[in-house]
């Protein structure tokens, strides 16, 4: 939706208004009632006297929403935008531009479908920008949508490199696409193992076993009133550490992976079976995770981000879930196209990030170090000399940690520019690998909290058009001066990028 | 932060005024909950005078930080708009700089409360595409450098 579309209204020649179906008046008289229900029943148990006049309350309500909200929505399509006001009381308006449309599609509820109209939803690339037009017969949507995609794919140019995008399919393909080898399966033992190692499964119950080591020692009069209660209490916690690990499975057993010349296909899904198309022209960055724990087992995870709205949706962001490690440059260069970097051309952060992953350690061991204080306290004489070794173990252990993860981060950020591509690396724990085209960037931002100013040290976040919560890449602490002209030379590339290739 | 400060356009000076009665009613709201504890404690541990001055003294702090950090908080915001972009700085404490380029723009929205349009501002929002992107918001301009802006990002996005 843009504002800056204004003036498209006021040049275009008289608009051909059109209203949504009058089978419309059916469906919204349902959703009337659905929503006045509460009303209708208080009116329904204080009727007394009135007794008679209650049916045609219910039915003149809801009848008369479904009339107002009827007659108040209505449709345009000029030739350069799609138009649409709807509302009763508060009167909305949208325009979307043709040029900026991104998605087409429909979709019928039961009543709908009994009628036989469908609710077309055109969508642009901003958050909430969907034009809901409900709901129109069948034959109107079809015209309407023909008329959208041709204007549509002549609006839309790719990236050099990719073969032309398609418009928006609405038809079924005439021979399933899926039906061809897939290029990657993802094992079902690897995914176990990735899932397992990633969910903060096993980092929980780690803690969760030393807090009760620590309750154990500190308060032995619980030992005796452990009882079935208790027991069943416990699994709360026990449930946090198994359903993590378990959902990922259900989602990606079964993963495979298709490319065509144009597109990304995906199939995935134990249960609910998932299919989605990704256009190769939309994937704004392709992301690699590499916890420690799957590091470990010699695995890796493959994530894209996408532009598209549908495909961002579904929430299904893997090329390959679970890959032997190092395997990323082959799914990366068949997302994008190419890959000019890889993890030997990587610079690293300032080396001051040591410093300050060191104090973050410090300040967040206070309360850690306030309730071993505090557990020795309560403990009973005779049990706190355990307690107090615990505790010195603990803090030790986090010490340690905080040691090997301040170090490690100092080795492992990281960032590397090309002529087309940046590369970034970021995380300790759970490090990630973010290769986006320079293209690509929609805005650069550059932050610095208090501490990171006094080191002379600056964050920088690179976003893309992506739908989902992958889209953005942020690497901390770099020198300012090294921030500074990455943010312009960035700022640069994407400002000399027409949007259409972007999105 | 900012190799360019030179060249950054800062917010009227009517903001500042704005600002600092903002802060100053900030600082009147903790001011009196501060004087109603110092006060209080000053008695209750019968300090005489020296207490009761001093409580002074923190309330007077306490009420005049929020407009003194209004004053910082105005010097320390900047927007440019350059051929290819633009940008945001702000902060006190951190500082932050947003940059996004004018063919990047999906939208821009612009608002103003009762008090801004009394005074002529309005705040404009930059949008850019996807979920989550950082909307730049450069806060109470002058509703003629908001038209003006307008219709300079407007070329950007139809071009």
């Amino acid at each position: 939706m843009s504002e800056l579309a204004g003036p498209i209204i006021d040049s275009a020649p008289p608009i051909d208004w059109k209203r949504p179906h009058p089978y419309t008046l059916i469906v919204e008289f349902v959703s009337s009632l659905r929503d006045l229900i509460l009303p209708i029943a208080f009116i329904a148990t204080r009727r007394g006297d009135s007794a008679e006049i209650f049916p045609m309350i219910a039915v003149l309500l809801p009848f008369g929403a479904a009339l107002a909200r009827y007659y108040s929505t209505r449709y345009a399509l000029t030739s350069e935008a799609l138009l649409h006001e709807y509302g009763v009381f508060k009167k909305n308006k949208q325009v979307l531009p043709r040029k900026n449309i991104q998605n087409l599609s429909t979709s019928a509820g039961l009543i709908a479908r009994a009628t036989g109209l469908v609710e077309v939803t055109a969508s642009d690339a901003s958050q909430g920008g969907d034009v809901k037009l409900r709901l129109l017969s069948v034959e109107d949507a079809d015209a309407l949508l023909t008329l959208l995609r041709s204007s549509r794919s002549v609006a839309v140019a790719g990236p050099p490199g990719f073969a032309a995008p398609q418009a928006p399919s609405f038809a079924a393909p005439s021979v399933d696409p899926f039906e061809a080898a897939p290029i990657h399966s993802t094992r079902m033992g690897d995914l176990v193992k990735f899932s397992g190692a990633t969910s903060g499964g096993p980092l929980l119950g780690i803690a969760l076993l030393v807090a009760a080591v620590v309750i154990y020692f500190a308060a032995p009069e619980l030992r005796e009133e452990v009882s079935m209660g208790t027991i069943v209490f416990a699994l709360g916690p026990a449930a946090a550490v198994v359903f993590p690990a378990l959902n990922p499975i259900f989602r990606l057993g079964g993963f495979r992976l298709w490319s065509d010349p144009d597109r990304l296909r995906i199939k995935t899904g134990l249960l609910t079976e998932i299919q989605m198309n990704a256009r190769r022209d939309r994937l704004q960055l392709v992301q690699v995770d590499r916890h420690v724990f799957a590091r470990m087992l010699g695995l890796e995870g493959i994530a894209f981000e996408t532009a598209d709205v549908e495909a961002g949706s579904v929430g299904v962001k893997y090329l390959a879930p679970a890959v032997a490690l190092d395997s990323w440059p082959r799914f990366a260069a068949d997302a994008l196209g190419k890959v000019e970097l890889n993890e030997d051309d990587l610079q690293r952060v300032s080396p001051l990030t040591e410093r300050r992953s060191l104090v973050r350690w410090s300040i967040g061991g206070v309360p850690i170090l306030g309730a071993l204080v505090a557990a020795a306290m309560a403990a009973p004489s005779g049990n706190r000399s355990a307690v107090v070794a615990i505790g010195a173990g603990v803090l030790a252990f986090y010490a340690a940690t905080a040691r090997w993860h301040a170090r490690r981060r100092a080795r492992r950020l990281g960032w590397a520019v090309g002529d087309e591509q940046f590369l970034f690396r970021t995380g300790v724990i759970a490090e990630k690998l973010y290769l986006i085209r320079k293209e690509k960037v929609h805005y650069v931002r550059l932050n610095q909290s208090f501490f990171q100013r006094r080191l002379g040290l600056t964050s920088i976040s690179i976003g893309t058009a992506g739908f989902g919560g992958l889209g953005r890449a942020t690497l901390p602490d770099l020198e300012n001066a090294v921030a500074e002209d990455l943010a312009d030379r960035l700022s640069v590339a994407s400002a000399n990028t027409p949007l259409a290739r972007t999105l | 932060m900012g190799a360019t400060m030179e060249t950054v356009e800062q917010l009227p000076v009517s903001v500042r005024k704005l600002w600092r009665w903002g802060g100053a009613f900030t600082g009147l709201f903790f001011g009196l909950i501060t004087a109603a504890f110092t006060i209080g404690a000053a008695s209750a541990l019968e300090l005489g005078i020296a207490g009761y001055v001093a409580a002074g003294v923190l309330v007077l702090a306490v009420a005049a930080v929020p407009v003194w950090w209004a004053g910082v908080r105005y010097r320390n915001w900047g927007w440019q708009l350059t051929p290819l972009w633009v940008e945001a700085k702000h902060g006190v404490l951190g500082r932050h700089r947003v940059i996004i380029p004018r063919n990047r723009i999906q939208t821009v929205t612009t608002n103003s409360g009762p008090v801004d349009r009394m005074l002529d501002l309005e705040t404009i929002t930059v949008h850019t595409a996807g979920v989550g992107a950082p909307n730049l918001t450069i806060p109470h301009l002058a509703t003629a450098t908001v038209q003006q802006i307008r219709t300079e990002l407007g070329k950007g996005v139809d071009e």
